[in-house]
């Protein structure tokens, strides 16, 4: 991981058990057993695979995740994504295709979600 | 557009032209060939513009599902007509569209469309039809049943025991509460919806739409801009898994 470069990329052959924390955008298309906080955006590949929970200021998932995930912003999954785990943000965008089971709170009309707390509690 | 000329050729027509090419020698020799032009030096034809006789355009007529409301037998027909006879019991179906925009009380059986506008109202009477705009009043003993779609407007506070529909539409700017297990094949919010909602099709929340409550189905679709607050069981592959207590 380069630590001038704006985003992080870990590969779809990285495993990391433990929990990520970046202040910028994380690319995640490897194995995640933990948590990911990211003060900017997060984006899960088709080969991303967490447990554990997501918090980041707008997420992308085209992988797997069995968490929770808050959004400051938007939460975004393509057609190939699975979640199972509570959902919360300001504005979301779901493709046909999607496996999702959980909890959603999203309302676009409400007041913006607040800052992510750390050490939020799995589902 | 310009007519198009079919020439007929028949037996007598064939000898005629070719007695007339023999009269002016231009009949040629048995066994003689001409030559193959050569098209190199011509210029490449111009493109036909697009509405152009020459070109033909297939265009698939509409295709509506009909539900027979004696034997229940479903068919596709494509087209529009007034009316239609069942292809299994041979019962009439009327096939007209009505609109109602004054107070209403005269039952409506048809296989079109119904809508109900804002000065409507449905008084004592029941309406079956293919699909159902209701942006009107109903009162309690009034139902509808729609084979298609149904689509509720900002105006319509109707009973969702009055309602049974295959398909659910709630316009922009309506909002419904359906205390009971609403049951659809397709639903689409534009507006806001508070349901327990069970789909064997594709739901789908536009631009503005909000759905609360519970859904569980096959498929989701969420346009950015679109509410979701609510238990969500999406499983694309089956059966969702059963949801915990």
């Amino acid at each position: 991981m380069s630590n001038e470069s704006h985003e992080s990329v870990i590969g779809s052959d990285v495993e990391i058990i433990g929990t990520i924390k970046s202040s910028g955008t994380v690319r995640l298309d490897g194995k995640l057993e933990g948590e990911l906080q990211c003060g900017g955006n997060a984006i899960l590949g088709k080969s991303a695979q967490v447990k554990g929970n997501i918090t980041a200021t707008s997420v992308s998932i085209e992988g797997k995740i069995n968490g929770n995930i808050l959004a400051k912003d938007k939460i975004e999954m393509k057609a190939t994504a699975t979640v199972n785990g509570d959902i919360k943000a300001r504005r979301l965008s779901v493709e046909d295709g999607v496996t999702f089971v959980g909890r959603s709170e999203v309302n676009p009309n409400s007041q913006p979600v607040p800052a992510p707390q750390p050490g939020v509690p799995q589902r | 557009m310009a007519e198009k000329r079919t020439k007929v050729m028949d037996g007598f027509a064939v000898v005629r032209g070719l007695a007339q090419a023999k009269h002016d020698g231009t009949l040629p020799l048995p066994g003689s060939r001409k030559p193959a032009e050569d098209l190199s030096s011509h210029p490449p034809p111009a493109a036909l513009p697009k509405d152009s006789p020459h070109i033909v355009k297939t265009i698939e007529p509409t295709k509506r599902t009909i539900r027979c409301f004696k034997c229940g037998y479903e068919f596709k027909l494509a087209g529009t007509t007034k009316a239609i006879y069942c292809a299994k019991c041979r019962e009439k179906i009327d096939m007209g569209d009505y609109v109602i925009d004054r107070p209403w009380s005269e039952e409506i059986k048809t296989g079109g469309s119904v809508i109900i506008r804002p000065t409507g109202r449905l008084e004592n009477v029941r309406i079956w039809a293919g699909n159902v705009i209701l942006d009107g009043g109903m009162d309690e003993n009034s139902s509808i049943e729609c084979t298609q779609w149904l689509e509720l407007g900002a105006q319509a506070k109707p009973h969702p025991r009055q309602l049974a529909m295959r398909n659910l539409r709630v316009a922009a700017g309506a909002s419904m509460a359906f205390k009971y297990k609403l049951q659809v094949n397709h639903l689409e919010l534009l507006g806001t919806l508070e349901a327990d909602v069970e789909a064997t099709g594709l739901v789908s929340i536009r631009d503005g739409g909000h759905l609360k409550g519970t859904v569980r189905g096959a498929h989701l679709q969420v346009e950015e801009g679109g509410g979701l607050s609510a238990r969500v069981f999406i499983w694309p592959q089956g059966n969702p898994p059963a949801e915990d207590s």
